[in-house]
């Protein structure tokens, strides 16, 4: 058997008195796409957060191409090859859609201040080789009419295609995505799903999505992991999960 | 009640509403439905007077509005339900619900507001124990129902709703239409940006579509609701298993 | 310790701390309502005292002549922001800050016209022996100063909690957006805020002055005791700025008192920096507050900023040096000097365009560095006999390796918490200058620096300084060019924008800042040598706050994001000043020296103004439009 890409081993976080998320188990294979829904407030996002450093876990373990990643900041985990989106998309404003996802190769290589002031040769082969990613993520993914426009200026169906187009630049082996398909009619919806699908299959990166929308989920994953209050409470296929009593009463409802 | 006539907005160089023409009538529900980026929004705030517009008229209840502050417009009796809620998230609950009047309050805040609040309370009998709660620390569906009572707290004629399902579990979202249904029982009319489409078309008297901020169809909700081609060009497949 | 003792210390710091307390509720007030830091807080409450004073010589009643003081600068206030601010829709945050600036020196200058720099003093409230409490004794006026800042504070509770404009207050720092749907104006708060800032100030300097003397220029002191205090106990809650303010007075009493009033604000500020450290938001937390530039700068077209070179750039460079050289051989000699002070300037501007434009880290502290430029290249050439360029480059070495040191502290801080750390860095420095005079030369510093040489050439005509400060000004701008055309500009601009963005994308954000910080340091130290070696003097006293200000008013006027805009805006910093003094002869009166005050101040808010009006931007968006609609046919053209 192969390492999973992802292992999240009795996973806890508390805010204070309240528990966010306890004792969660789950694992993501290479290659695998995985849904992670539950109600609001039910501690996804939490359980994101805390997968990608950006909060420390009370206690338990986070395993990413097996080697343990807890407590590590968000910037190390990037560099070791997971990526990420947000759910109010986070792209960088003053930056163009192109220069945007050339960020997403940032992680490639370390090249500091005083390298990029002498232009060593290290830094034209960083710029290089983000340029190449970038302008291959943006063609395959549908962007190129709007490559040189300000980010912020697409409107939010094609920014959160640039976001995708940014995490997949830095070539990651796992991709979380939150709630991708928020704010997105059901034509971009479809259209979303389709690509998230054919990009994981081309880069060869696992990807573990967060949503409420059981559409998009259902139709793009092969497994569901449905959390409520915390607890993980079920874990199966979309048609195993979506019959699941538990799952019917404090998510979808009777 | 509220009559919109070649309405024109603009943010910079991007023209978010081109000529829209809109009726709304006392004691109905009626639902803007069309994709993300279509004028939706932009329209909800022109009406509350958050946006301005660079051409047209709103009319009110037989009254130009157009220039008058939001303030004044709330008096008039305009409600909101903004997108993503907007509360104020280091406030009690309870002084969330106050400010929903506050376009209506002198200097101080009067005791004669207990009233409100209690209506507000008698149709989320929730908020009433979460009353001294920071707004912040509520889960999804309360805050909803704060944004939601922060809207009734200026006892609004007309209500309007932006995306008030968002990020709701489905569960929530039929509780939502539901409250929706009962406050138009209650006598107040209703005007409800959405994007869940057939829910909304389901429960609406009549609905506007609108695409790229023009309006490109309307009708009673259940007509729009059957016409399948309609759904497939603007609202996607229109299926909705929820 | 003798207990009376202390008791006496104590009563002191707290009458003090009174005074810290009023203007730190100013302060908090008005950044909770608009977002920004009025500059000019600390000279109108110097105003209040200068105007009840001056009411009360003229035989008014101190009952009508404080209040009246009061009510004028909440008047003052009020009308500023009606009149400058609120009519600035399209500036950004840091353009109203030095908005607020110009205010702040108007004010100095109508002062210094109408009663000159002598002090001025209000009699005491009630007359009589001070009152002895135990061994203790206490002034009447220190108890009316504590007694009146308790009624505020009262007030102060009440106004948050029951009132209609203290809820909408309140809700308009939480959500903005959730302010305006229900109908709060943000310009009545802001009205409101500035008006009882000013209201709270004037009163605070009414009440205060009979205990010392008032000046024209103890405003900036005042101001950033009250601005410390509020950081201390947290700008953006109700209670923060009250409670800071008063531990500040205490804290300073006793360290004066049993520490040395020597150290006393390099301990002041390693205390904030300690509590900041430890509570980065204040000793009451609360919000983060407005990161430094939060409003984004308008989006004129759809076309980004180039973070690659372009033939455009290269082209600017060269015609730049050429005309560099130009102008040093055609500027009239009377000029020369404003050349070279203007390089200076702008070698710490880039260093700020980069800091504070790109990264968005509003540092109050770069004088510092300039300090240890200066100091370095002094004491190695004067007492060690170093050749220049080698004291130069231990200078560059010395600051780049504060500035990381210092980094690693104080950028886990944000927004104004960090620009207060970064102050009190520049605070400490000018402490030690003072007072480690066996190094440092204490408050006389260096004298006779030789000029700048290299390979044994003297450089000291004025035009060969000049060339020599622009080739520092070259080779700084670059070096910022390069950084800021590269993959380092790029995540700085997207750190800028979202900092768990661009960690997501690999970015070391605090490692970024650190070094960015250090890049900024160098130009400042390379500044401050050449400043050093030109006037052959070397002291603390012009690498004050009030070098923090023209720098930044340089920034501002020149454009955040604009390398080119450093020395623009170093320009007008440096010979607007000069200008206004030949215009209004030599300043042998008061009057013509206050005059000039007020038409800076009055000029500085008229430029900045001017340029963010919506003129202005329509005009740039015309020009935007074309830049944009060019950018979509290039993009269409591409295979």
């Amino acid at each position: 058997m192969t390492t999973p890409v992802l292992a999240v081993a009795n996973l806890s976080v508390r805010f204070g008195g309240l528990r966010a998320v306890s004792d969660v188990n789950f694992t993501v294979e290479e290659n695998e796409i995985v849904g992670l829904i539950g109600p609001n407030g039910a501690g996804k996002t939490t359980i994101f957060n805390a997968i990608f450093g950006m909060i420390g876990p009370t206690s338990g373990h986070v395993l990413f191409r097996g080697r343990d990643i807890t407590g590590l900041p968000p910037e190390r985990i990037a560099q070791r090859g997971m990526s990420r989106t947000f759910q109010n998309v986070r792209l960088f404003g003053e930056l163009s859609v192109r220069e945007n996802v050339m960020m997403g190769a940032y992680g490639a290589g370390r090249c500091g201040i005083i390298a990029s002031i002498a232009r060593v040769g290290r830094h034209r082969r960083l710029e290089q080789l983000a340029a190449e990613r970038a302008d291959h993520w943006i063609a395959r993914l549908g962007l190129s009419a709007h490559a040189g426009m300000l980010a912020t200026a697409l409107p939010l169906g094609l920014q959160r295609v640039a976001e995708v187009a940014r995490a997949l630049a830095s070539e990651p082996r796992l991709m979380l995505l939150d709630e991708p398909a928020a704010g997105l009619n059901e034509i971009e919806k479809g259209k979303l799903g389709e690509l998230l699908s054919t990009a994981a299959a081309e880069s060869g990166c696992a990807l573990l999505l967060v949503d409420h929308d059981m559409q998009l989920v259902m139709g793009v994953v092969g497994r569901v992991i449905v959390v409520d209050f915390g607890r993980k409470i079920a874990d199966g296929s979309p048609a195993e999960v979506a019959c699941d009593p538990a799952v019917i009463e404090a998510y979808l409802g009777a | 009640m509220l009559k919109i006539s070649d309405l024109h907005v603009a943010y910079g160089n991007v023209r978010a509403l081109r000529g829209i023409d809109l009726e709304v009538n006392a004691g109905e529900i009626v639902a803007i439905l069309g994709p993300n980026g279509a004028g939706k929004s932009t329209l909800i705030k022109t009406i509350i007077g958050v946006l301005s517009s660079q051409r047209g008229a709103i009319e009110f209840e037989g009254r130009a509005i157009d220039a008058l502050p939001t303030a004044q417009r709330i008096r008039l009796g305009i409600g909101t339900i903004p997108e993503g809620r907007q509360l104020f998230p280091d406030m009690s609950v309870r002084e969330n619900l106050i400010l929903g009047a506050y376009a209506q309050l002198g200097l101080l805040v009067p005791a004669s507001l207990d009233e409100s609040l209690d209506r507000v309370f008698s149709v989320f009998p929730r908020l009433r124990e979460r009353a001294r709660q920071l707004a912040g620390s509520l889960s999804g569906g309360e805050a909803q129902m704060v944004a939601v009572g922060r809207a009734l707290m200026s006892r609004p004629k007309l209500l309007l709703g932006d995306e008030p399902s968002l990020g709701l579990a489905p569960i929530l979202v039929r509780e939502l239409l539901v409250t929706i249904s009962r406050l138009r029982d209650a006598g107040i009319t209703v005007l409800l940006a959405d994007q869940n489409a057939l829910s909304a078309l389901r429960m609406a008297d009549r609905a506007y579509v609108m695409n790229t901020g023009r309006i490109v169809a309307s009708g009673p909700g259940a007509v729009l609701a059957g016409d399948q081609r309609l759904l497939q060009a603007y609202l996607g497949s229109g299926v909705d298993k929820a | 310790m003798d207990a009376t003792a202390l008791a006496q210390t104590a009563v002191s710091g707290l009458a003090n701390g009174a005074l810290y307390a009023f203007v730190g509720l100013a302060f908090g007030l008005v950044s909770r309502s608009t977002g920004l830091i009025n500059f000019a807080q600390g000279d109108l409450t110097m105003l209040g005292a200068m105007l009840a004073a001056a009411m009360s010589d003229a035989g008014a009643p101190l009952l009508i002549a404080v209040p009246l003081a009061a009510v004028g600068c909440a008047a003052i206030g009020g009308g500023f922001y009606f009149f400058a601010i609120r009519p600035s829709t399209r500036a950004t945050m840091s353009q109203l800050i030095i908005i607020t600036v110009g205010l702040s020196i108007l004010i100095r200058g109508a002062v210094t016209s109408l009663w000159g720099t002598d002090p001025k003093q209000v009699p005491p409230f009630t007359q009589g022996a001070p009152i002895a409490f135990g061994g203790v004794s206490v002034l009447p006026q220190q108890l009316w100063l504590i007694g009146i800042l308790a009624l505020v504070a009262i007030a102060t509770a009440w106004f948050f909690r029951r009132t209609t404009l203290g809820l909408a207050l309140r809700a308009s720092a939480a959500n903005p957006v959730g302010a305006s749907f229900v109908g709060i104006d943000p310009r009545l708060l802001g009205l409101f805020a500035f008006a009882a800032a000013g209201f709270l100030g004037g009163l605070a300097g009414a009440v205060w002055s009979p205990i010392a003397y008032a000046q024209v220029d103890i405003g900036i002191g005042i101001g950033i005791k009250g601005f410390t205090g509020a950081i201390l106990g947290g700008l953006y809650t109700a209670f923060g700025p009250l409670i800071g303010g008063v531990l500040l007075g205490l804290f300073e009493a006793f360290t004066a008192g049993y520490v040395s009033s020597h150290y006393e604000d390099a301990l002041i500020f390693a205390l904030l920096i300690l509590v900041l450290l430890l509570r980065p938001r204040g000793l009451l937390g609360g919000s983060a507050g407005a990161t430094n530039d939060q409003k984004p700068e308008e989006i004129l077209s759809a076309s980004a900023r180039p973070t690659t070179f372009r033939r455009r750039d290269i082209i600017g460079i060269v015609t730049g040096i050429v005309a560099l050289g130009i102008i040093g051989a055609v500027l009239p000699a009377v000029w020369v000097s404003t050349a070279i002070f203007t390089g200076m300037e702008a070698m710490i501007v880039i260093g700020l365009v980069l800091l504070t434009g790109f990264s968005g880290q509003l540092s109050l502290g770069q004088p510092a560095f300039m300090m240890i430029g200066g100091y370095a290249s002094a004491y190695l050439t004067v007492r060690s006999g170093w050749p220049p360029i080698l004291a130069l480059l231990v200078g560059i070495a010395l600051s780049a390796s504060v500035a990381l040191i210092m980094g690693r502290i104080i950028f886990r801080l944000h927004g104004f918490y960090l620009s207060m750390a970064s102050l009190g860095l520049l605070m400490i420095a000018l402490t030690f200058a003072r007072e480690w005079s066996g190094i440092t030369g204490g408050p006389s510093g260096f004298v006779g620096i030789e000029s700048f040489s290299l390979l044994g050439v003297r450089l000291a005509s004025d035009t060969a300084v000049y060339y020599t400060v622009a080739a520092f000004a070259v080779i700084s701008l670059l070096f910022g060019m390069n950084i800021a055309r590269s993959r380092i500009g790029r995540a700085l601009l997207a750190m800028r924008s979202s900092e768990s963005a661009a960690r997501a994308c690999g970015v070391e954000v605090v490692g970024l800042k650190m070094r960015i910080f250090a890049f900024s340091a160098a130009t400042a130290s390379v500044s401050g040598s050449l400043y050093g070696h030109y006037l052959s003097i070397v002291n603390p006293s012009p690498f004050g706050l009030d070098a923090t200000i023209q720098q930044l008013t340089a920034l501002t006027v020149g454009g955040f994001l604009s390398l080119w805009g450093a020395f623009a805006g170093s320009l007008l910093t440096v010979a607007l000043p000069q200008v206004i003094g030949w215009i209004s002869g030599s300043a042998e009166s008061q009057l013509i020296a206050g005059v000039e005050y007020i038409l800076f101040g009055v000029l500085l808010i008229g430029i900045v103004m001017a340029q963010s009006s919506p003129m202005l931007y329509r005009l740039r968006r015309r020009l935007g439009r074309r830049g944009a609609a060019s950018v979509v046919a290039a993009s269409e053209r591409a295979p």
